[in-house]
């Protein structure tokens, strides 16, 4: 009875996906739309496009071309636009679509195929694309079409109303990584006749002071925020690791100053400066990895940008925050709902799966309330909508206190909490010291004070903790588990509990596992029922006709009751398919059950479940030692099936709302709990905010994920506990670089207490430090990413 | 001897100069995005580039 589909070896020449028997011509495509951007592209001469990476579209099945009227709109166009000068315009868009070299080439090759736009920049890593247009010969809106039309539908969204155009990138840093390490190695070959013991040659050329004059731009430009945030570490009483560095800058500076202005010695200005400089090298590789990927996405990056609104008799396109409560809006086949509002048309199909979590169509009437968020699937309906968008039911959700904090600001790192005792020990010790040999004598006592808070300075530490975290984030970003920040890493550590979403990241989005129950169907029976659903869109038969094959019969008189079922006739045979309630006529039973009637005999019925994550009970039983509770958005119908993956004592809630989630992990975290959240959809996003770690399971990269902490694309979900693993190794480099770092401050500071600190030795010193520091740290977060492959011993149950 | 100043005087202003070009490089986007230049410089120019149109 289960014959699996034939596969087929012919690729479609554009995207490359298998080709249906039925659309099948010389040059081999999937599609029609496929086949017409072939030949667009074919007839401009970009056909290179096909042969610099391999199958490289976008599939254009199913693809509906959208409105984008909206963009005609003078104001909305504004708010889109980087910069417009009499003749160019320059527009920045996201295009979810770009994923290969191809991409690249055709994207940066446009104005070939429409001679109005004049240059195209493409950033693969953020997906985006700058595009330079004359609007005198091409406007926004065909511009943007041209763009959907091949391929690459650029990403608007209601967010680019609200936000700043460009997000830019951060040019300082690296501006003063280049002046740190232009002082630095200046410094350096001034300072070489004193390396040398040359000390006339130095004292008599000013180098000193020439010296000091390179390490201004250091200290006051580069090193600015390691002194502004000591600062304010001070004010606000909280001493994080930047108090300790900007005292050890201080000093080193200071000191130095003092050395040569009264010729006493020759400072240390080349570590001052070579030690700031590594700093933000540091800083530098900690932010590089994760700079592309948008962590802190809300509702607005899903909803759309505009709507149909109803504007005396016609249906005009505008934003959605033009929209008002008593406006009738129109949305398509496809279209996000973005307000609530009362249905006018008799009747339509709404898919929340996203909002809700929950996997049915939703079926409304006339006059029933609908909720944003939703997806209109069939013909356009008409809604009166009685909310505006911002304060409808799913998007107070944001409204919520946890959404106003930024979690990343508050997150104290373990070398915060180091250095807080470790700052007060260093302070002790250097004010214990001054009061010791002020009244002895003075220049000990500066001498001695500076010389604590030089070799005191965690600038090892400081780097250890960039290095190991930042390259712990890239190796995981190369198995698609992309962390938001180091400081997500550190805080994995304190997890107890993990809860767990159903639809979406324990079971799949998509595919329903198909299994029926009953009186036997004989393969005639089931031919008809195959050749009955394949009439049909609703989910349940798509599933059914996707996972029996067999002969196609020619079926008359068919009809579909929308939320109810399927009827349909072959020969002498009356086939009906349906709910509990349209089949029996009786209040609705269980909503994942198909029942099956051939001539009024009821045979039996067929069952969909959403089909378990591959590895996902495996996951679950190594996470035994947390606590783990279950909250999902739908009805308990799966509570058995769930109950066989969860242990024993895990809590299993059905019918969360958003809120819900939301105040159960608040909950939880009042009772001292650490929690990390698994989630995928828009209604689990009020829980991943509170949570300590949200993970939201991402099915591919263009799909919306709410704000999280994390993003783990769904097959490499199993690896959870492995990552959890190679944190705890991380943490033991971590203490091991500190035990590094340590050696060197001790055999600094019995350097300078034997005066021996001399600028050679110091010179030598601090760039060795940094280099082993950087060196061991890159080292072991690569050696214990081992753990990452295999899985650790399992003791047997 | 005092020629030494001179020339370190002059070896910092080269410098200076090459740094000066670093800060147009930075400003000037360079920096921006280190992934996409990497692919775009593998292709080739075409032999017969369509004109525009």
């Amino acid at each position: 009875m289960l014959l699996k589909e034939q596969k087929v070896n012919v690729q479609c020449t554009h995207c490359g996906d298998a080709i249906d028997t039925s659309y099948n011509k010389k040059l081999n495509f999937c599609c029609q739309g496929c086949e017409q951007i072939y030949h667009l592209l074919q007839s401009h001469h970009l056909a290179t496009y096909y042969n610099i990476d391999k199958y490289p579209g976008i599939s254009a099945k199913g693809k509906i071309l959208k409105s984008y009227e909206f963009l005609d709109d003078e104001i909305t166009a504004e708010k889109l636009i980087s910069f417009r000068s009499k003749e160019i315009t320059k527009i920045r868009f996201n295009l979810p679509s770009i994923h290969c070299s191809s991409c690249l080439w055709l994207l940066e090759n446009l104005p070939r195929l429409h001679s109005g736009i004049r240059h195209c920049k493409v950033n693969i890593l953020s997906k985006n694309v700058a595009i330079d247009y004359s609007h005198s010969e091409i406007s926004l809106k065909e511009l943007v079409e041209l763009l959907a039309k091949i391929g690459y539908e650029p990403e608007l969204n209601f967010a680019f109303l609200n936000e700043i155009k460009v997000q830019k990138f951060d040019r300082s840093l690296i501006i003063k990584i280049g002046v740190a390490g232009f002082c630095f190695g200046n410094i350096m070959l001034l300072s070489f006749p004193e390396y040398l013991g040359l000390h006339g040659a130095f004292k008599s050329y000013f180098l000193g002071y020439i010296n000091i004059l390179l390490s201004l731009p250091v200290l006051l430009y580069a090193g600015r925020n390691y002194l502004v945030d000591a600062y304010k570490n001070l004010v606000n009483s909280h001493l994080g690791i930047h108090f300790p560095l900007a005292l050890g800058m201080l000093a080193l500076f200071l000191r130095s100053v003092y050395e040569i202005t009264f010729g006493v010695g020759e400072g240390y200005l080349d570590s001052f400066s070579g030690f700031v400089f590594f700093l933000l090298l540091g800083q530098w590789y900690q932010n590089r990895t994760q700079k592309h990927l948008n962590f802190d996405r809300d509702y607005r990056s899903y909803f759309p940008i505009s709507v149909d609104v109803l504007d005396h008799d016609v249906f005009k396109s505008k934003t959605i925050d033009q929209v008002r409560k008593g406006d009738i809006i129109r949305v398509r086949n496809m279209e996000i709902i973005p307000c609530d509002g009362k249905l006018l048309s008799t009747n339509c199909q709404i898919d929340y799966s996203f909002v809700t979590g929950e996997s049915e169509v939703h079926h409304k009437e006339k006059g029933a309330k609908i909720y944003a968020g939703g997806r209109q699937k069939g013909a356009a309906i008409k809604i009166k909508v009685t909310r505006s968008v911002e304060q409808g039911y799913l998007t107070t959700l944001w409204n919520e206190q946890v959404f106003k904090i930024d979690k990343s600001s508050s997150a104290t790192l373990l070398l915060d909490k180091i250095s807080k005792y470790f700052s007060l020990v260093i302070l002790t010790i250097a004010v214990l010291t001054f009061i010791y040999w002020i009244n002895k004598d003075t220049s000990i006592a500066y001498t001695s004070l500076t010389s604590v808070l030089i070799v005191a300075c965690p600038c090892a530490l400081a780097i250890s903790v960039p290095f190991i975290l930042g390259n712990a984030m890239r190796i995981l970003a190369k198995r698609k588990f992309y962390v938001r920040s180091i400081h997500t890493i550190e805080k994995f550590a304190d997890i107890d509990t993990v809860i767990f979403d159903k639809t979406g990241t324990i079971t799949e989005n998509n595919g329903l596992k198909v299994s029926y129950y009953g009186q036997p169907l004989n393969s005639h029976d089931m031919d008809m029922i195959v050749s009955l659903t394949s009439h049909s869109n609703h989910p349940f038969s798509k599933a059914i006709s996707q996972h029996y094959q067999g002969e196609h019969y020619q079926i008359s008189d068919f009809q579909e009751i929308p939320g109810r079922g399927i009827i349909g006739r072959y020969g002498n045979y009356n086939v009906r398919l349906g709910s509990g309630r349209f089949i029996f006529n009786s209040p609705s039973r269980d909503s994942s059950k198909s029942f099956v009637e051939i001539n009024g005999q009821i045979y039996g019925y067929f069952k969909f479940n959403k089909r378990l994550r591959s590895g996902i009970k495996e996951l679950i039983g190594t996470l035994k030692h947390y606590k783990l509770a279950l909250l999902s958005g739908d009805g308990s119908s799966e509570f058995e099936r769930m109950q066989g993956l969860f242990p024993k004592d895990a809590e299993l809630r059905f019918n969360q709302s958003p809120k819900d989630k939301l105040a159960y992990i608040k909950n939880l975290q009042s009772q001292g709990h650490s929690v990390m959240m698994i989630g995928d959809g828009l209604n689990d996003a009020g829980a991943l905010k509170q949570s300590d770690i949200g993970v939201v399971v991402v099915e591919d990269n263009n799909n919306f994920t709410p704000a999280c902490d994390v993003m783990i694309s769904a097959d490499h979900l199993f690896q959870l506990k492995r990552v959890n693993r190679y944190f705890t190794k991380l943490r033991h480099s971590l203490y091991g670089a500190f035990v590094i770092a340590f050696l060197y401050n001790v055999i600094g500071l019995s350097f300078a207490v034997s005066g021996q600190l001399s600028p050679i030795v110091a010179a030598i010193l601090m760039p060795l430090s940094s280099i082993t520091i950087i060196l061991y740290s890159i080292l072991t977060s690569k050696i214990s990413a081992f753990v990452l492959n295999h899985d650790a011993y399992q003791p047997k149950e | 001897m005092r020629i030494i100043l001179v020339l370190i005087i002059i070896s910092l202003l080269l410098a200076i100069g090459f740094l000066t070009a670093f800060f147009w490089a930075v400003n000037d986007g360079q920096y921006d995005d280190d992934f996409t230049p990497s692919i775009r410089i593998l292709f080739d120019d075409e032999k017969h580039p369509q004109n525009k149109l």
